[in-house]
């Protein structure tokens, strides 16, 4: 955990390299999206895009704005259902599936905008992180209604024990002084740093994160990275981010895949992407004369 | 992996989708078709003693009927259909300048129609002269030195060089001092001008207007609603005070001057000025402070707005039915076996008229491409030298000319009275069905939920009991958005995270 | 002084998430139920019923609205109509079953309700929002329709009214006519009197037991689901929170309180009605309104709402009598409209959490009173 802390605080450094990536095992594949392309109307978002991701691995998703990152990560979480093209999951193949059900399947995610609930306390916030954990089918829900309305047995006994896992949480992402505060009030670093809570809350497999330090400045870079770096070391959570600081995305990404205009221009390591022509091309906008 | 890529590429729903017109449109038909002979199996094997009176013998009078007796029914829907469709342009052209969906639009017809029948029918047989005027007019005198206390203050005396900062009590005082000079000047001059003064609803509508927008600003000065971020900056408050005030006073000295019947041709314009100086009432009042709401808070705030103006409208005028009269032909004509109304007639002209004149104005003048890029993107338009209050003021202005032309109609068709503006509630289901933002839906939408209703009515009411024209149209409407959620002309909203 | 909270630790989440955690408030709680129970025999103006009963209907009705507007953010213009539903499925099973017990059947009454609240909830599969409230609005036309046109809802008399039939509770006649035959008129005014005193007792009890329940719903995971839904509906489907069965819930229990709000409103406030007069467009209006000057998504609020509209017309009334004016009975309906349309802009505006709000921050101001930082 220091030595990631450290790694994220002397980003702007130039030998910098996956700061984990030597002694990290990295499991099977997690998740692979093969062959996908996403339309709307006549605008194409993306187009036959396929890369994996293993377990384990910190992912970093880059490349120029509308190139197609914030869309993959909603087909790969079933919000928008790509025209072609599949994804394997946990050995399952599929197009498309409904948000709630891969939320279920361990798939977590935060977003661009900070997508909370505004009227809510952070504790409820990370308290609804909690759902997909919760027992799923309409006898269950049904009879909830009955127990939650007696606040006893069951219903409390399920209420405390959230309490209880969402206090870890809070701990872990040091929020103890904001949790009754509803988080339309709170500053848009702290936001993100909820909005990460409500994802942790979910016990994901995968973690999606989307753009998670636009808008920070360098101390809540740091903060967020070593965020960022620890759910992966210790809750040994994959990690698929985008970003558009490449110092962080250096840093603390295992491996690189660059899109744009929808397309895939290049996926490896972070020095192979560094050196990749036509990344260096897509950024300084070159060769599209 | 294999097995991955033998998936079928698209489903039946996409490869639907997919096809190219007109062959899409046939392969819809045929589809609907085939789930209509489906429900009329489910329908008929559970029900089939109701397969007569409901799939049978409407189209067996349908028959008996032809033709002339069935297209009179049907033109009747048109002619309704074309007054729905003039309530919902108005709405209409609301929602897309201000996303806002106007509950208040029924009300604004019932109100225009109000203004104009009462302006029309006035003959107040007003108070013997009193010389209250007098008294009011020292109130606004005293008003007038506390505003000049204020701005002695303010502007510091000779020796300062910078005024002092307004404090609390310099706004307080001047708050007070505006409301005492309009409160008082306005009853004054009216008093002086009408040779009586006016009836008391008007007076307690008039003072307490006052009064509460005084109360709101005394309220922001001193701090009471600590969070209340929503009002304006204090150095609006006599702007606003004023407007309001002008505004009924406007109204006040039209009351309190004209004592004989007023002629159309004077009324009418009365009206439109009414209903603008409503447009910028509203406007200051109410929208100016929901920009950036979410939409079911602006819906709600029309309710409210819905709520203040039917209240006002009875106020002054009474709730008594009123028969509105603007010389549009009475008669009927006979084509073909058809009788034909020359006042539904000469309504579906107007509203044709009014329709292509909006369509025209919106589509090819500067302010309706000015409108155009509001309802596109509020803060692109904003950055681009639009005034959104302007367009608001502008906006809603025609929407309350639009609804005195529906008023005028309905009006002269049912009486003035406040069913009118339930009536004016059937605009929501045509909304829903043409689309929030297209003009040609509402149009469309309109026609559809007359004709439908009518026919419905006519040949499937006696089947249920009849009366079905009460919620026909919102059934229709909700069974088509289950198809199609954003109606006929909508637009596809893709949502974004 | 008195209001403070130092010094009370809490030493388990149970304890932290306690519907009152500050010791005062369970006190002023506590106190003020045993008021309004006592309240009743203390009362002498006879508006225990007109008032107080009528009150208390409206409360449990405004809490059912506030659970699917205020909770759930989705807007209902059919609550009247979802009462009716209640209202008539008790004139039902009364007439059917004659033994059962009244309180079984308001509380029965209530899943009629429930069940046609499902089926208009059904739409928000496809539809939003605005939409959605129009598609309510088809629920409010469609059953007040109904309320009229399917004489077995009557059980087919020419009237089209509904009336209560005389039943008992613990030997006390709670509901129906009163009979009075071969009693004096002092002799009725007692008789009378029990009667309107323990109509009083059962709404109250019911209502307390509501609110609880609402309470105890919103708190937990459920309300969280409900919320969730509202600020932003589809981050909440990416977080695992399934949408449709979410607001189907919402819409189950809000008509089921509505329901048993119509049927109150029908067994112990009215005695006998017509549907299609007692439950119109703008009384559903009216709900939307105390919810929306209570306080969306405030269980309190929803009884500031309900006591703010349901006063605000006596009131109107009552105090230009106090001063000595008199205003014209229809005057005083214009004024109504034009003052709830006024607040209701004003709430809007300035204060969209409503009394409920107003409340808290006094509340707020009184925890730190006289030391203001």
């Amino acid at each position: 955990m220091d030595e990631a802390a450290a790694t994220a605080e002397d980003h702007t450094d130039d030998k910098a390299g996956p700061a984990t990536g030597e002694d990290k095992r990295l499991g099977d594949i997690l998740l692979k999206v093969d062959n996908i392309s996403l339309s709307f109307g006549g605008v194409q978002a993306i187009s036959e895009v396929s890369f994996d991701i293993r377990e384990h691995e910190i992912l970093a998703i880059i490349g120029p704005n509308g190139a197609g990152k914030t869309s993959m990560l909603n087909v790969i979480n079933g919000f928008y259902h790509p025209q072609l093209g599949t994804i394997t999951y946990k050995g399952k193949t599929r197009r498309q599936m409904k948000p709630h059900a891969a939320a279920r399947q361990g798939i977590a995610r935060t977003f661009q905008n900070v997508a909370l609930f505004r009227g809510m306390t952070t504790l409820d916030n990370i308290m609804t992180g909690r759902v997909p954990r919760l027992p799923d089918n309409l006898f269950s829900d049904i009879a909830n209604i009955f127990l939650q309305a007696v606040w006893l047995g069951p219903a409390k006994k399920s209420e405390m024990e959230q309490r209880a896992f969402v206090e870890r949480i809070i701990d872990f992402l040091e929020i103890q002084a904001i949790r009754r505060v509803p988080v339309g009030r709170l500053p848009y670093g702290l936001q993100k740093r909820v909005e990460l809570g409500r994802a942790l809350a979910m016990e994901p497999d995968l973690l999606l994160l989307d753009e998670p330090m636009a808008g920070m400045n360098l101390e809540e870079k740091e903060d967020m990275s070593r965020f960022i770096l620890d759910v992966n070391d210790e809750f040994g959570t994959t990690i698929a981010l985008i970003e558009h600081d490449m110092g962080v995305v250096m840093d603390i990404s295992d491996r690189v895949v660059v899109l744009n205009y929808g397309r895939k221009i290049a996926d490896g390591t972070p020095e192979q992407v560094q050196s990749n022509p036509e990344v260096v091309d897509a950024y300084l906008g070159v060769g599209h004369g | 992996m294999e097995k991955a890529l033998a998936l079928p590429d698209t489903g039946f729903a996409d490869r639907l989708r997919g096809l190219k017109q007109p062959y899409k449109t046939f392969v819809y038909i045929a589809l609907t078709l085939i789930v209509l002979a489906a429900i009329r199996w489910v329908f008929a094997t559970l029900f089939p003693e109701s397969v007569y009176p409901f799939l049978t013998e409407p189209f067996e009078k349908i028959y008996a009927d032809w033709p002339s007796f069935f297209f009179e029914v049907v033109i009747s829907g048109v002619l309704t259909g074309v007054m729905y469709a003039l309530v919902a342009l108005g709405f209409v052209l609301i929602f897309k300048a201000s996303g806002m969906f106007n509950f208040a639009q029924g009300i604004m017809v019932l109100f225009a129609a109000l203004m104009l029948v009462g302006l029309m029918g006035m003959e107040l047989k007003l108070a013997a002269a009193s010389t209250l005027w007098f008294v009011y007019l020292v109130f606004a005198a005293v008003g007038l030195v506390l505003l000049g206390l204020y701005f002695a203050r303010t502007r510091g005396g000779p020796t300062d060089e910078k005024p002092a900062a307004p404090s609390r009590w310099t706004q307080t005082l001047r708050i007070v001092g505006y409301a005492l000079f309009y409160w008082g000047a306005g009853l004054g001059v009216i008093y002086l001008l009408s040779d009586g003064g006016p009836s008391l609803g008007w007076a307690v509508i008039y003072q307490a207007a006052i009064v509460i927008a005084a109360a709101i600003y005394l309220l922001k000065t001193w701090g009471v609603f600590g969070v209340a971020g929503g009002l304006p900056s204090i150095s609006e408050a006599g702007r606003v005070i004023l407007s309001v005030t002008l505004f009924i006073g406007v109204v006040l000295v039209l009351v309190g001057l004209w004592t004989t019947k007023m002629p159309t041709l004077i009324a009418l314009p009365l009206t439109v000025i009414v209903m603008i100086a409503l447009a910028r009432v509203v406007e200051a009042l109410v929208l100016r402070h929901l920009v950036n709401q979410h939409e079911i808070i602006l819906f709600m705030a029309t309710i409210g707005l819905a709520f203040f103006l039917e209240g006002f409208g009875e106020m002054m005028w009474g709730g008594n039915v009123r028969k509105l009269d603007v010389g549009l032909p009475q008669g009927h004509w006979e084509v073909g076996g058809m009788l034909l109304q020359q006042f539904e007639i000469a309504a579906a002209v107007i509203g044709a008229v009014m329709v292509a004149f909006l369509a025209f104005f919106f589509q090819k003048t500067k302010i309706g491409r000015a409108l155009r890029a509001v309802a596109d993107d509020h803060q692109a338009a904003l950055s681009v030298g639009i005034s959104l209050r302007t367009i608001w003021i502008f906006v809603w202005s025609t929407a309350g000319i639009v609804a005195l032309v529906a008023g005028i109609v309905w009006g002269g068709k049912s009486g003035v009275q406040f069913s009118l503006s339930l009536i004016a509630l059937k605009a929501l289901p045509v909304l829903i069905l043409g689309g929030l933002t297209s003009i040609p839906g509402a149009i469309v939408g309109g026609l559809i939920i007359g004709v439908g209703e009518k026919v419905a009515e006519v040949y499937w009411g006696p089947a249920v009991g009849g009366a079905i024209e009460n919620w026909f149209a919102y059934v229709l409407a909700l069974t088509f958005l289950l198809f199609r959620p954003q109606g006929l002309f909508g637009e596809r909203i893709i949502e974004r995270v | 002084m008195l209001y403070r909270e130092s010094g009370q630790f809490k030493t388990s989440y149970a304890a932290d998430q306690a519907i009152f955690p500050i010791l005062q408030d369970k006190v002023i709680v506590w106190g003020f139920i045993v008021l309004v129970f006592l309240f009743p025999f203390f009362e002498t103006t006879g508006d225990l019923k007109s008032l107080w009963i009528l009150l208390m209907v409206n409360a449990m009705a405004a809490l059912g609205l506030n659970i699917l507007t205020g909770y759930c953010g989705q807007v209902s213009l059919g609550t009247a109509g979802f009462m009716g539903c209640g209202a008539f499925a008790a004139f039902k099973l009364a007439s059917e079953f004659p033994e059962l017990n009244i309180i079984i059947v308001v509380l029965l009454s209530g899943l009629a309700s429930a069940a046609i609240g499902i089926l208009f909830g059904l739409p928000s599969l496809r539809i939003k929002g605005l939409y959605l409230a129009v598609a309510t609005l088809a629920a409010q036309f469609f059953l007040t329709w109904s309320f009229i046109k399917i004489p077995w809802l009557y059980n087919h008399n020419t009237s089209g009214t509904i009336t209560a039939p005389p039943r008992t509770l613990f030997g006390q006649q709670v509901t129906g006519p009163i009979p009075g035959r071969g009693l004096s008129a002092a002799e009725l005014d007692v008789i009378k009197r029990d009667v309107v005193i323990s109509q009083y007792m059962i709404c109250l009890v019911l209502l307390i037991v509501f609110a609880l329940i609402a309470k105890n719903l919103v708190r937990g995971r459920l309300g969280r689901s409900w919320m969730a839904i509202r600020d932003m509906d589809i981050a909440a489907e990416l977080i695992g929170i399934r949408p449709l069965r979410t607001k189907l819930l919402a819409f189950a229990v809000s008509s089921y309180y509505c329901g048993v709000a119509g049927s109150m409103l029908f067994l112990f406030y009215l005695g006998s009605l017509e549907g299609g007069e007692a439950f119109s467009i703008n009384d559903s209006f009216l709900y939307l309104f105390m919810v929306i000057i209570g306080g969306l998504g405030s269980i309190a609020g929803s009884f500031m709402g309900a006591a703010f509209i349901t006063l605000l017309p006596i009131l109107l009334i009552r105090v230009p009598g106090w001063l000595g004016l008199t205003i014209h009975v229809e005057t005083v309906t214009h004024l109504q409209f034009m003052i709830l349309g006024a607040l209701i802009l004003f709430f809007l505006i300035a204060e969209p959490n409503g009394l409920a709000r107003l409340w808290q921050i006094a509340k707020e101001k009184l925890r730190l009173w006289p030391f203001p930082h």
